[in-house]
């Protein structure tokens, strides 16, 4: 995932700023490619596990087959880690982090 | 074989005794890895590493922090564990010994996904296959029967995976 690197306009209001920046940074999920795994596999995988429509699924699992690894869901912690035993269950190798 | 197809609600395939034999001695030998202890910290100097095949199985959920990925396996390992010998109890239930029809619901035909996407990662490990080799002609230049046994094994996954993926785009 690549950033456009806009900056947002210069604000007039007082921005407010979070007291436990850690805390608010969310978790994701991240899908890391693996020889063994099926790309058809991999895209059904992703349908039945978060919903994605078949478009959306194809591109996550190439993005993991072209560059090695995609971000396939983030939010709270808990919910990263539930994501990432669903995938397991499935075989897929994935771990979740702090989003970077 | 003949592979999977839908038949009413159900998915249906024929193996082969051969097929069946194979299948069936590689889902066993994955239940045993998944039914193995895992080594405790310390233990016989390994530190608590896990057989190579069994941490593919159920891999860290965390990568650079040793305490998440603990973390996440007591959470999750024993959950998981019991999730996959109970998919390998159903395939080895759906498969006759002597081979034969395959009669499937839509939940035992996930199960069978699963497993058979677990057996792959085992055998892989154990070839340490990567992303260029061709399974066909690995099978014929090193004779060693593991890369015609994963070779099959893709197929009846990818094919598998192809008809529960259709039956969804149809709403069937």
């Amino acid at each position: 995932m690549t950033s456009t690197g806009i900056i947002a306009p210069e604000r007039t209001e007082e921005v407010v700023v979070d007291e436990d920046e850690e805390t608010d940074r969310p978790w994701v999920t991240i899908v890391w490619n693996d020889p063994v795994n099926l790309m058809n596999y991999v895209t059904y995988v992703f349908q039945k596990l978060f919903g994605y429509d078949e478009p959306t699924a194809t591109k996550l699992m190439l993005q993991v087959h072209h560059e090695g690894k995609a971000i396939v869901s983030s939010g709270a912690k808990e919910r990263m880690e539930s994501d990432t035993s669903r995938l397991h269950a499935y075989g897929l190798w994935a771990s979740y982090q702090r989003d970077s | 074989m003949t592979p999977f197809r839908w038949k009413g609600h159900r998915l249906v395939a024929e193996l082969d005794p051969p097929e069946a034999a194979l299948l069936r001695q590689v889902v066993a030998e994955i239940r045993d890895v998944l039914s193995a202890e895992r080594p405790a910290a310390g233990s016989g100097g390994t530190d608590g590493v896990a057989d190579p095949v069994a941490q593919r199985l159920l891999p860290d959920g965390h990568r650079s922090d040793p305490d998440l990925a603990e973390d996440y396996r007591s959470l999750t390992e024993a959950g998981l564990r019991s999730e996959k010998l109970a998919d390998a109890d159903l395939v080895l239930e759906s498969v006759s010994p002597d081979g034969g029809l395959v009669d499937l619901d839509q939940d035992a035909a996930e199960a069978w996904l699963r497993t058979l996407n677990d057996v792959r990662l085992a055998i892989g490990v154990r070839l340490d296959v990567q992303e260029a080799d061709d399974p066909m002609v690995a099978a014929e230049e090193t004779g060693n029967p593991w890369w015609a046994a994963y070779s099959w094994l893709t197929a009846v996954q990818g094919l598998l995976v192809d008809v529960l993926a259709g039956a969804r785009g149809t709403g069937a």
